[in-house]
């Protein structure tokens, strides 16, 4: 009888061993369900256009040192953009409100994860804030597109455009993104320098843009649009902003078609 | 000439007749069903010598199988500057091959020779018989209880095997060659799917368990009553169970994942 009973003892172990082992796959390997840890992080958001292929769990760094985890994503059915919540070790609480955020991969085919780049202000972030300056995911498709555009463009209408780029990016470029993760940023601003350049000087190229690049015309259409229904305030800040919205349109029909 | 395709002739019968005998015998293994619960501690005393007993072997097998695959993956993934998708590599492999492929070749090992001997052994010392003449069915008293017991096990073992590896890819990945903690767990978690991976995994590894014991029992069951006859019944149980295992591992990749 004794014996019997340490034999059970030992089956009713093996299956919850068994049993221990389903519940981790199925809990921490696979998807069905995702656990949340609870401690003291403080939660930050940020809005993005695109998150590109973000996940949850993903690092936030700053620096390249990683200060927290993106801890959600979700959609925001008004402003069409993502929201991402990050929680950020207790320990980093003197993040400037002025910082930007930056969706990054690591590595070419890599994770994509969130870089922040620290501003200048006195203030610091506190729990439940939102960052206000963020840039997008790299889109390999959108980039190259973009840049097939703007050489299209660049070369039909105005020939030394290439040259006074440079310039351009400079002025663009803030220091604490170069310091920060050097590689990437610098892309990025030259895109946004580019953009701005674009946008301000779009209109008068509308009927070249058809002639000379017919691929891109939905796209040529759609850019020309946006920035002829807002061309009363050429500020840059809203121009950036339209050609966001632009690009973001201009998905949604790549999608389509 | 006409000797050698009379023998082939007769192998090829032999070998028929044995899979006719092998499905009558368990379609009776399987009437025995009811009783298993019946006798509720035969089942438990077969469980504990047939998965317990295996627990050892499995869970190490497994952590160095997960260290090993995250170290050969790290290699040829840091290639392509994709080193934070090694959770998932490890995972996949282990959850729907390795761990329940491996798991049945070592419990093959392991348990399935076990029953063989044993049963080969008590009918060649005629216990069988005996059982018989007291009128106990040996299929329903020793057989069903073995069969179940192994049908039992497997799952829990595979399931187990997956674990220990996941974890030691872990161990491996992120201890040792410092791939990003929150990348391994969350490209994870991203990439592999419960129904797809991970209920997979366990009707493969139950087909498994079924395939293994059921080898095992009817060559303990089947084979010749001479010392000699038990130690090559052992031998094919092993054989044809590793060689059964593997093709229908090929078979159920092929029904699960060939169609996308």
């Amino acid at each position: 009888m004794q014996q019997s009973k340490v034999l059970e003892t030992w089956v009713g172990l093996f299956v919850v061993l068994g049993i221990v082992s389903l519940f981790f796959l199925a809990m921490k390997v696979s998807n069905l369900a995702d656990l949340h840890v609870k401690d003291d992080s403080y939660r930050l958001f940020a809005r993005f256009q695109n998150v590109g292929s973000l996940r949850e769990r993903a690092p936030v760094s700053m620096a390249g040192v990683r200060i927290g985890r993106v801890s959600s994503i979700r959609f925001d059915n008004k402003t069409y953009d993502a929201v991402v919540e990050m929680r950020i070790e207790p320990q980093f609480n003197t993040i400037p409100t002025d910082t930007t955020a930056n969706i990054l991969t690591a590595g070419l085919l890599g994770e994509q994860y969130i870089g922040l780049s620290a501003g200048a202000e006195e203030e610091f972030f506190k729990d439940g804030d939102e960052i206000e300056l963020s840039q997008s995911a790299m889109v390999l498709e959108e980039v190259i597109s973009r840049f097939l555009f703007n050489k299209a463009e660049g070369g039909s209408e105005n020939k030394d455009s290439p040259q006074s780029n440079p310039s351009d990016e400079k002025a663009g470029q803030e220091p604490p993104v170069v310091k920060d993760v050097p590689p990437k940023p610098e892309t990025k601003t030259q895109d946004k320098a580019v953009i701005n350049k674009r946008s301000l000087t779009a209109p008068p190229s509308k009927s070249e843009m058809d002639k000379t690049e017919p691929v891109h015309k939905p796209m040529a259409a759609h850019a020309k649009h946006s920035v002829d229904a807002h061309s009363e305030h050429k500020a840059k800040g809203a121009s950036v902003k339209d050609e966001e919205v632009t690009n973001a349109d201009h998905k949604k029909k790549s999608g389509a078609r | 000439m006409l000797d050698s395709i009379q023998t082939l002739g007769q192998n090829t019968l032999q070998r028929l007749e044995k899979l006719g005998r092998s499905c009558l015998f368990i379609l009776r293994v399987l009437t025995g069903f009811p009783d298993v619960f019946l006798r509720f501690r035969l089942l438990t005393a077969q469980i504990y010598s047939v998965g317990v007993l295996s627990i050892v072997i499995v869970s190490v097998s497994g952590f160095f199988v997960g260290m090993v695959l995250s170290l050969q993956g790290y290699n040829v993934l840091s290639d392509f500057g994709a080193e934070q998708t090694l959770g998932v590599m490890v995972a996949a492999s282990l959850v729907r091959e390795l761990g329940p492929v491996v798991t049945a070749l070592l419990f093959a090992g392991r348990a399935g020779s076990a029953l063989t001997a044993e049963i080969g052994l008590m009918k060649a010392t005629e216990q069988l018989s005996g059982m018989e003449m007291m009128a106990v069915d040996p299929l329903r008293r020793i057989i069903s209880p073995r069969f179940f017991a192994g049908v039992v096990s497997m799952p829990l073992l595979a399931a187990l095997f997956s674990m220990v590896g996941v974890i030691g890819g872990y161990f491996v990945g992120v201890g040792l060659l410092g791939v990003d903690e929150g990348a391994f767990w969350s490209q994870m978690r991203a990439k592999i799917d419960f129904h797809d991976d991970i209920v997979n995994g366990i009707i493969k590894s139950f087909v498994f368990g079924v395939i293994v014991t059921w080898i095992a029992v009817f060559e303990g069951y089947d084979a010749l009553p001479t010392s000699e006859g038990v130690g090559r019944a052992t031998t094919r149980s092993v054989v044809y169970s590793a060689l059964a295992v593997l093709a229908w591992d090929f078979v159920l990749t092929a029904m699960m994942y060939g169609d996308k």
